[in-house]
């Protein structure tokens, strides 16, 4: 793949990074009711985390054989940061998706949605996991980029 | 986010399963699948293994728990 291509890809995928992050919130802020419904916010919010871990995944290979080594070679620190966002952006997946599946659940007598309430605790740990992830992916990007 | 967490510290130490790296040689891909993996027998095993329906009770607290364990152990050990 060409460095052209690679960089492409980057920017792209640090795009809809911060996209991606921004819409967490609103699945995060409209289910701090048990009652509200928001089955698009969360599955749209959903996609667009997982869309930026698929395009990140895609460039995963090609950092590690061409940026990993050079980064740490001249900042450990920043090559530890990184590694650090990739784990933080996995989470943020899996909690988005913890949180539709938790969203998409049936309702209780009372017209509580079951689940609702971890519905929002895990809209509120993937917005915080995304949000570090893509500051930190930020400060990698401004060292070193394809 | 438990299994993930748990199969990173054995990677971190050392320790990488043998389906782990036959799964994918990039220890990041290798590890969210197999996270996934026990996430599918996890969701299993409580949907069919649990009749009451006060078992969603704990989760929010349960939740913040593993986003904060989960937290501690990539920010600490990466």
């Amino acid at each position: 793949v060409s460095s052209a291509i690679l960089r492409a890809a980057e920017h792209f995928h640090g795009h809809v990074a911060l996209l991606s992050t921004a819409a967490l919130y609103h699945p995060a802020f409209l289910l701090r009711r048990s009652k509200r419904r928001a089955v698009a916010a969360c599955l749209a919010a959903a996609a667009l985390v997982t869309l930026t871990a698929a395009l990140g995944a895609a460039i995963y290979p090609a950092y590690r054989s061409e940026l990993k080594p050079a980064i740490f070679a001249s900042s450990p620190v920043i090559g530890m940061i990184f590694e650090r966002k990739e784990h933080l952006g996995v989470g943020a997946v899996i909690l988005a998706w913890a949180g539709v599946l938790l969203h998409l659940r049936g309702r209780d007598d009372d017209g509580e949605r079951r689940g609702g309430r971890s519905a929002f605790v895990a809209f509120i740990g993937a917005a915080v996991f995304a949000t570090t992830a893509a500051t930190m992916g930020v400060l990698v990007a401004v060292f070193k980029t394809f | 986010l438990w299994a993930y967490a748990g199969l990173h510290l054995a990677h971190e130490r050392g320790f990488d399963l043998p389906l782990a790296r036959a799964i994918a040689p990039i220890p990041l891909f290798s590890t969210f699948l197999l996270g996934l993996a026990a996430a599918a027998v996890a969701s299993i095993t409580v949907a069919f293994g649990f009749q009451t329906a006060r078992r969603f009770d704990p989760t929010p607290r349960l939740l913040a728990f593993s986003v904060g364990l989960f937290a501690a152990v990539m920010v600490l050990c990466p």
